[in-house]
C-alpha cells in the first residue's frame, strides 16, 4: 500500500515535476476558500463572526502545538503556559497603551505574545526538552501547574481571580471596536503563522525535526545535538502558541490565569489529535471542528464533555491519524475512482452505526436527565419532545438492546465487510505503483 | 595513525567487557577486526563513536582524545559509524533519510529559512549516492518498508555518505546472500577509496577480501594485529576460534 | 511542638494512603512501560462505586464489592483497550490513558452529578479515638491505616514470596524475556493492572468517605501520585513507599507553617513595599505553597535524577 508520507515532504526528485491536476484543484479551492472567508463579516451574524475568531486563535494554538506533538513526537501536558504568558504579556502591554505610556500599532500587539512565548519557551524549555517521551510529557505537567499556582498566587501580576483588562485601541482609521474588524486581524495572523509553520516543514530543519522523531539515537550519529534541535522546537512552538495568546487578548480584552490551565492545555491537544497530528491541516481542521462544537452543541446538551470524550478515545484506539487521517485515507480513493469498492460496505456498516450512535446519544443523555431527576424526586424527564418516566422500565430495555444489537451487527457484518473491502482498494492501489 | 585505542577499559555493573585494549589504525588503510562472539566488538564501536564512555583509558582521533565525546561532536570530527542492528528512519523516505545524512556535513546545520526542495547541491549528491547504493529505484519509498539487504545498504549508505574520513561498519553484511554480499563489499570498496575504514566482520572471506591488516578481539582485548595472511597462520587466533584441540 | 506530631501522624497516614494508591501505578509503569494517567480515577470510581453499594446495603459490603468491580474495569481496559497500543509506543498509550482519565470523569459527573456526593462513614467507626494536645483523633483514620498497612504486607509478601510475585517482579523491564521463559505475559500484564486497579479502587473506596467524593478527586490526587512514582522511582514498590511518606509528610507538615519569605525578611529588618512587583511573591506563604511543593520536588528529581531515589528504569 503506498503509505503517507509526512505531511509538507517533497523531495529535490519531484522538484520540476509539471504541475498536475490535483495541485490545480487544490488551488482553486484555497482561493475559493479566501474568498468566502473575506467576506464572511459582510454575510454572516454576531454569533458566526465570533465563533470563527475563537477558531482563528485555536488554529494558531493547535499548528504551534503539533509542532511538537506530530512533528518532533513530543507530547505536552503543558503548553498553555506559553500561550497564557503570550495573552498576559499582550494585555498588560494593552493596559500600558490605555495609560498612555506609549503606542503599539494594535494589529502588531500579537507580536508581544510571540516574544513572551519564546522567552519562556526558552526559559523553561531548557529543562523540559533534556528528555523526551513520557519523562518529558511529566516534566511539562509539572510546569504546567506550577505556572499556573505561580499566577494564581502573583495577584498584582497576574490580577487574580478577575484578570487584568484592557480596551483595544484603533490604527489608522481602525476603531478596531467591532467583532468584524477584529475578525479580519485574526485572519491575517492565521494566514501569517499557517504559511510560516508551513514553510517551516519544507525547511531543512523541519525534515530534521522529523529524523528526530523518528529516530533520536541516528539523528546524534550524523551530527545533530538532539537537545538543541528539541530546544529550537519548543522555542518556536512557544512563539506561536504566545501569538495565538497574544490575539485571545485582543480579542477578550480580558485575560486570567485560567489561559495558562491544564484545561486550556488539555483542550489544545485535544484539538490537534482529534484533528489529526500526522497532517499539517490537522490541528486546522480539529481547532474548527471542537471549537464549533463546544461552543454550539453546548446548548443542547450538558453532555457534550462526555462525547467529547468518546470521540478522543475512539480516534486514539481507531484512526490516531485523526479525521484529516481519515480524509486523506479516501484520497487516492476518491483520486482513482475506486469508491465503488468501498460504497456498498460503508452502507452495511451505516446501519449498526446509526443504531450505535442514536441509542448511544439517547442512553447518554437519559442517564443525564435520570440523574438529576433522581434528585428531583421523581420529577418526568423530557427528552426528544417526549415525556419519559423516570420509573418507567422501557426506555432502558430499548436503549440497551439497541446497543447490543448495534454491536453484534458491527463485529460480525460491519468490521469485515469494510476490512475487505479496504484489502481489495489497497491491492488496486498497489498495483497502480510504478516499481 | 589516524585512530588509536590506548588501554581502553569498559564494565558494565561485574562484567568486565573491556580490558585494556590497544588497537592502532593508520590512516587510509582498510582494518577488520574480528573475534568471537561477545568478545566485545560493538562495545568497542560503541566507546569509539560516543554512544557510551569508557571507565579509563584514551581514544585518539588525529591525536585529539575524544573518549567521552557525544556522538555528534565525534561525527563532526569526521568519523561516522553504521549499526549492527539497523538504525536508519524508518518513516522518512530512503532518499530523505540519505538527505538527512548530509545535512550537516554539508553545512546545513540548523537551517530554519531555505527551502529544502530547492537545495540543488544537497539534493543531487543524495541521487548520486541512492545511485551508488542501487536504491535509486526506492528513492520514494519509506525505508522501513525495505527489504532487509536494502535497508542495510541503506545504513551503510548513511555512514557513508556523510563524507568522514574515518568509518566505522559494524557487519555491513550480515544476513546477506552471496550476490548481496559482493554487491555490498564492491560498494564499500568504492566508498572507502582513500578513506579509513574500520570493518567488523563475521564473513571470513570479506575479511580477507577488503582487509589491509586485522585484529582480533577475544575476551575485551586485542590478541594480534596483522595481515590477514600472517593472522591465518597465528596459533594463538586459531586457539581462539577452535579451542585448544582445533589448534593446528 | 504538639502541632508537630499531630502533623507528623496525620502526614504519616496519608502518606501510607497515598502508597496504597500509587503502588498500582509504579507497578503498572514497571512492568508495561505504561503510564497510567487513569489510575487516579480508578481511585475515584471506587469511591463512587462504594457510595452507591452503601447506598443499597452498607459500607462494608462496599468495601469488598467497589474494589472487585473497578479491578474489573481496569482489567477490561487492559485486555480491550491498552493491549491494542502496545505495538504502537508509548505516546499512544499515554494519550489513550489521558482520554480515559478525561472520559471517566466526565461519566461520573453525568450519573452522579457535579456536587459531592453523600458517602459518610460508618456509624461503626464514626467515633474519636483520643485527643491529643487539644485536637481530636478519629477512629476512622486508625482505620485508614491498618488497611494500608495490611496491603502493604500482602504486596510485599505476594512479589517476594510467591511465585507469581517473582514473575512480576522478573517482568519489570523485562517482559519480552519473560515471554521467552514461557509465561503468560498478556495474563500477567492483564493480572497487574487489573489488581493495580483494584488497590486504587480500595483507596478509594475508604478514603473517599473519610476526606470528599466528588468528580474532580481524580484531578487533586493523580497529580500527586505522579509525582510519587517519580521521586520514588518508576517502577520501584520500595520507593513508592519511601516517597508516599515524604510526600505524606511534606504535604501535611507544608499546611501547618504559615511562614512565608517576607518573615525572613522581616528578621532582617527588611519590608518589601506594598507597590512593587515583589511584594506578593515574598507574602507566599508555605502553607500556600504545600499544593505545588511536590511538583518542584518532582520538577527536581526528572531534570537531575530521572531514575528517582530507587528506580533502575529511565524510559
Amino acid at each position: 500500500m503506498k503509505t503517507v508520507i509526512e505531511s509538507g515532504g517533497d523531495t529535490g526528485a519531484l522538484a520540476g515535476k509539471t504541475i498536475s491536476r490535483m495541485t490545480y484543484a487544490k488551488l482553486g479551492l484555497s482561493a475559493a476558500t479566501l474568498i468566502v472567508l473575506l467576506l464572511v463579516p459582510l454575510l454572516g451574524d454576531l454569533a458566526v463572526i465570533s465563533l470563527l475568531n475563537q477558531i482563528g486563535i485555536a488554529i494558531i494554538f493547535a499548528l504551534a502545538y503539533n509542532l511538537l506533538l506530530g512533528q518532533s513526537g513530543l507530547l505536552s501536558f503543558g503548553h498553555a503556559v506559553y500561550y497564557g504568558v503570550g495573552a498576559f504579556w499582550t494585555i498588560q502591554l494593552m493596559a500600558w497603551i490605555s495609560n498612555g505610556a506609549f503606542y503599539v500599532p494594535t494589529p502588531l500587539l500579537p507580536l508581544a505574545g510571540g516574544l513572551g512565548g519564546l522567552v519562556f519557551g526558552f526559559l523553561l524549555g531548557m529543562f523540559c526538552v533534556r528528555r523526551h517521551g513520557t519523562i518529558f510529557a511529566l516534566i511539562t505537567l509539572a510546569v504546567g501547574e506550577l505556572m499556573t499556582a505561580l499566577t494564581i498566587m502573583l495577584n498584582n501580576l497576574s490580577g487574580g481571580e478577575e484578570g487584568i483588562s484592557a480596551w483595544r485601541q484603533g490604527w489608522l482609521g481602525f476603531t478596531f471596536g467591532s467583532a468584524s474588524q477584529v475578525y479580519y486581524l485574526i485572519l491575517f495572523w492565521v494566514l501569517l503563522c499557517g504559511a510560516l509553520l508551513y514553510g517551516l516543514t519544507r525547511t531543512p530543519f523541519g525534515r530534521l525535526m522529523l529524523a528526530v522523531r523518528d529516530n533520536e539515537e541516528r539523528a546524534r550519529f550524523i551530527g545533530f545535538n538532539t537537545y538543541r534541535v528539541r530546544l529550537t522546537v519548543f522555542c518556536i512552538s512557544g512563539l506561536f502558541a504566545g501569538v495565538a495568546g497574544g490575539l485571545l487578548a485582543v480579542s477578550n480584552e480580558l485575560i486570567n490565569y485560567e489561559v495558562m490551565s491544564i484545561t486550556e492545555s488539555g483542550n489544545v491537544l485535544f484539538n490537534t489529535f482529534i484533528g489529526g497530528m500526522t497532517y499539517f491541516s490537522g490541528p486546522i481542521i480539529g481547532a474548527a471542528l471542537i471549537t464549533t462544537l463546544q461552543l454550539n452543541l453546548s446548548n443542547y446538551t450538558d453532555a457534550w464533555l462526555v462525547y467529547e470524550g468518546i470521540l478522543f478515545v475512539l480516534i486514539v484506539m481507531f484512526a490516531p491519524g485523526g479525521i484529516a487521517g481519515i480524509i486523506y485515507v479516501h484520497g487516492p480513493v476518491l483520486r482513482d475512482g475506486l469508491w465503488r469498492l468501498l460504497v456498498r460496505s460503508y452502507g452495511i456498516a451505516a446501519v449498526p452505526a446509526v443504531l450505535l450512535v442514536a441509542t448511544g446519544i439517547f442512553l447518554i443523555e437519559f442517564i443525564y436527565h435520570w440523574s438529576s431527576a433522581l434528585y428531583a424526586a421523581g420529577a418526568e424527564i423530557p427528552l426528544f419532545g417526549i415525556t419519559w418516566s423516570p420509573a418507567s422500565v422501557w426506555p432502558w430495555l430499548v436503549m440497551l438492546v439497541g446497543q447490543g444489537v448495534g454491536f453484534y451487527l458491527l463485529l460480525r457484518y460491519a468490521i469485515p465487510s469494510v476490512t475487505a473491502a479496504w484489502q481489495a482498494v489497497n491491492e488496486r492501489l498497489n498495483g497502480n505503483e510504478e516499481p | 595513525m589516524i585512530l588509536e585505542l590506548k588501554d581502553i577499559c569498559k564494565s558494565y555493573g561485574r562484567t568486565e567487557v573491556i580490558r585494556n585494549l590497544h588497537l592502532q589504525v593508520e590512516e587510509g588503510e582498510r582494518h577488520a577486526v574480528i573475534g568471537p562472539n561477545g568478545a566485545g566488538k560493538s562495545t568497542m564501536y560503541n566507546l569509539i563513536s560516543g554512544r557510551h564512555a569508557p571507565d579509563s583509558g584514551e581514544i585518539l582521533l588525529r591525536g585529539e582524545n575524544i573518549a567521552g565525546q557525544p556522538p555528534y561532536e565525534i561525527a563532526r570530527q569526521g568519523l561516522s559509524r553504521s549499526f549492527q542492528i539497523t538504525n536508519i528512519f524508518h518513516r522518512l523516505s530512503v532518499f530523505e533519510n540519505i538527505r538527512c545524512a548530509l545535512m550537516w556535513p554539508m553545512g546545513y546545520h540548523f537551517s530554519l529559512f531555505k527551502r529544502v526542495s530547492r537545495l540543488r547541491d544537497l539534493n543531487e549528491r543524495a541521487t548520486q549516492i541512492l545511485g551508488q547504493l542501487h536504491l535509486d529505484s526506492r528513492s520514494e519509498v519509506l525505508a522501513g518498508t525495505l527489504t532487509y539487504a536494502e535497508q542495510r545498504a541503506l545504513e551503510v549508505g548513511m555512514t557513508i555518505a556523510s563524507g568522514a574520513q574515518v568509518i566505522l561498519l559494524d557487519e555491513p553484511t550480515a544476513g546477506m546472500s552471496r550476490s548481496e554480499t559482493d554487491d555490498t563489499v564492491g560498494l564499500i570498496r568504492m566508498a572507502t577509496e582513500g578513506k579509513t575504514l574500520l570493518i567488523v566482520e563475521h564473513d571470513m572471506d570479506v575479511v580477507f577480501n577488503l582487509a589491509d591488516r586485522i585484529s582480533v578481539l577475544v575476551y575485551g582485548s586485542i590478541i594480534a594485529t596483522d595481515t590477514p595472511e600472517r593472522i591465518r597462520a597465528n596459533a594463538q587466533v586459531q586457539e581462539a576460534y577452535l579451542g585448544k584441540e582445533g589448534a593446528a | 511542638m504538639e502541632l508537630f506530631v499531630l502533623s507528623a501522624i496525620n502526614g504519616l497516614i496519608y502518606g501510607m494512603l497515598l502508597f496504597m494508591l500509587s503502588s498500582g501505578l509504579t507497578l503498572i509503569f514497571g512492568i508495561m512501560g505504561v503510564l497510567n494517567f487513569a489510575h487516579a480515577s480508578l481511585y475515584m470510581l471506587g469511591a463512587y462505586f462504594a457510595f452507591q453499594i452503601a447506598q443499597f446495603t452498607n459500607f462494608w459490603v462496599g468495601l469488598f464489592v467497589a474494589p472487585v468491580l473497578v479491578g474489573l474495569v481496569g482489567a477490561a481496559i487492559e485486555r480491550y483497550l491498552l493491549r491494542r497500543l502496545h505495538k504502537y509506543g508509548h505516546i499512544p498509550e499515554l494519550l489513550l490513558t489521558f482520554g480515559l482519565f478525561f472520559l471517566i470523569e466526565e461519566v461520573v459527573k453525568l450519573v452522579w452529578g457535579q456536587p459531592a456526593v453523600p458517602y459518610r462513614v460508618p456509624a461503626l467507626l464514626h467515633f474519636t479515638l483520643f485527643r491529643l494536645y487539644n485536637s481530636s483523633f478519629a477512629a476512622y483514620k486508625l482505620f485508614m491505616f491498618v488497611v494500608a498497612v495490611l496491603v502493604f504486607v500482602a504486596l510485599f509478601l505476594m512479589l517476594k514470596r510467591t511465585r507469581v510475585g517473582l514473575i512480576v517482579q522478573a517482568s519489570i523491564g523485562h517482559p519480552e524475556m519473560v515471554t521467552a521463559l514461557g509465561h503468560n505475559v498478556p495474563l500477567v500484564f492483564m493480572g497487574v493492572f487489573g489488581v493495580g486497579a483494584a488497590l486504587a479502587g480500595l483507596a478509594g473506596t475508604i478514603m473517599g468517605n473519610f476526606y470528599v467524593t466528588e468528580p474532580s478527586m481524580a484531578y487533586h490526587v493523580g497529580l500527586i501520585i505522579f509525582v510519587i512514582i517519580v521521586v520514588g522511582g518508576l517502577g520501584s514498590v520500595t520507593g513508592a513507599f519511601i516517597a508516599s511518606i515524604i510526600i505524606g509528610l511534606m504535604d501535611t507538615l507544608a499546611v501547618a507553617f504559615e511562614y512565608s519569605l517576607s518573615d525572613l525578611l522581616n528578621v532582617f529588618h527588611t519590608q518589601v513595599s506594598m507597590s512593587s512587583p515583589l511584594y506578593d511573591f515574598v507574602h507566599i506563604k508555605i502553607s500556600d505553597t504545600a499544593g505545588v511543593l511536590p511538583f518542584l520536588l518532582m520538577l527536581v528529581l526528572l531534570i537531575f535524577r530521572p531514575t528517582g531515589l530507587m528506580g533502575q528504569r529511565e524510559v
